[in-house]
């Protein structure tokens, strides 16, 4: 581990905690740690906004989803239901 | 209405709702109407036990949670190596090195804005749905349940059984999969397609 992690946190740790404060499951002291290491690691800042971007995206994308069950396993269950017997 | 006719309108009023409710949960289409099927049939058996104090609805995704969960200890039994697989299924290898710090490969690059026009919105869309799609195990699950179901974390450690640590490093995992994904299949394409 190289003196930047020492100090602050690794890029792992960083990406982690990124997700974690969404939450808001992440200290205050993790939380200076996390701003600190993002305001020198052009990787993590680039992830922590592209983080947040990725919820917005995800949000979007439910209202585009429509996951329904077909036709014919519709037609199975009910078949099923009228040859069972109840107990 | 006879239990049979009963038993038909659950699959038309609510037969979507708890596929959907199950695909979300289990990534899988077959797992989830499979276990739809057993939540019809469990309810129709002890139909005549149902006391009519909640909704028919309210009722049947009872069962069909209590069929996940079941689902999964089961799946979890049956993994008698399932500490090594749960590692193996969290690990970071692939985008950080031994130090922590990102493998060069998966160094994150910046992407262009937001587009404006519908079309690409759309490809956009399509691209981050085929990526949540390409989510395996109880990564997808659990990612599915937080964005897309809004279900809490410790529901989400409960259906999954799961620990609290491990449900982070599943999402953390996740989104770490999902981001590169994205990146490959459309900001890199986008940006290979404007530099032409």
């Amino acid at each position: 581990m190289n003196m930047f992690h020492k100090l602050f946190c690794t890029c792992e740790e960083a990406s982690l905690l990124s997700t974690m404060k969404e939450e808001g499951k992440v200290g205050i002291s993790t939380r200076l740690r996390l701003w600190m290491h993002v305001q020198v690691c052009h990787f993590c800042k680039i992830f922590h906004l592209q983080n947040q971007r990725l919820n917005k995206l995800v949000n979007e994308s439910k209202t585009r989803q429509s996951i329904v069950a077909s036709a014919e396993i519709k037609n199975k269950w009910k078949s099923e239901l009228t040859s069972t017997k109840q107990e | 209405m006879n239990p049979s006719e009963r038993g038909t309108q659950w699959v038309d009023d609510h037969g979507d709702l708890l596929f959907r409710f199950a695909y979300q949960r289990t990534g899988s289409r077959q797992t989830a109407e499979d276990l739809v099927q057993e939540t019809l049939l469990s309810a129709f058996k002890s139909l005549d036990t149902f006391k009519e104090e909640a909704s028919d609805r309210t009722w049947l995704m009872r069962i069909l949670r209590n069929k996940i969960i079941d689902h999964y200890r089961k799946t979890r039994t049956k993994q008698k190596d399932d500490e090594a697989s749960q590692k193996k299924e969290v690990s970071m290898d692939a985008f950080f090195d031994e130090t922590g710090g990102w493998m060069p490969d998966k160094r994150p690059e910046a992407w262009s804005e937001q587009p404006d026009e519908v079309v690409e919105r759309e490809q956009l869309g399509d691209a981050l749905n085929g990526c949540i799609d390409k989510l395996k195990g109880k990564g997808a699950s659990a990612f599915r349940m937080k964005y897309i179901e809004d279900e809490d974390a410790e529901e989400i450690c409960k259906v999954l059984d799961i620990t609290p640590s491990n449900y982070w490093v599943l999402i953390h995992r996740a989104k770490l999969q999902l981001r590169d994904c994205l990146d490959q299949s459309y900001f890199k394409e986008l940006k290979a397609f404007d530099a032409e």
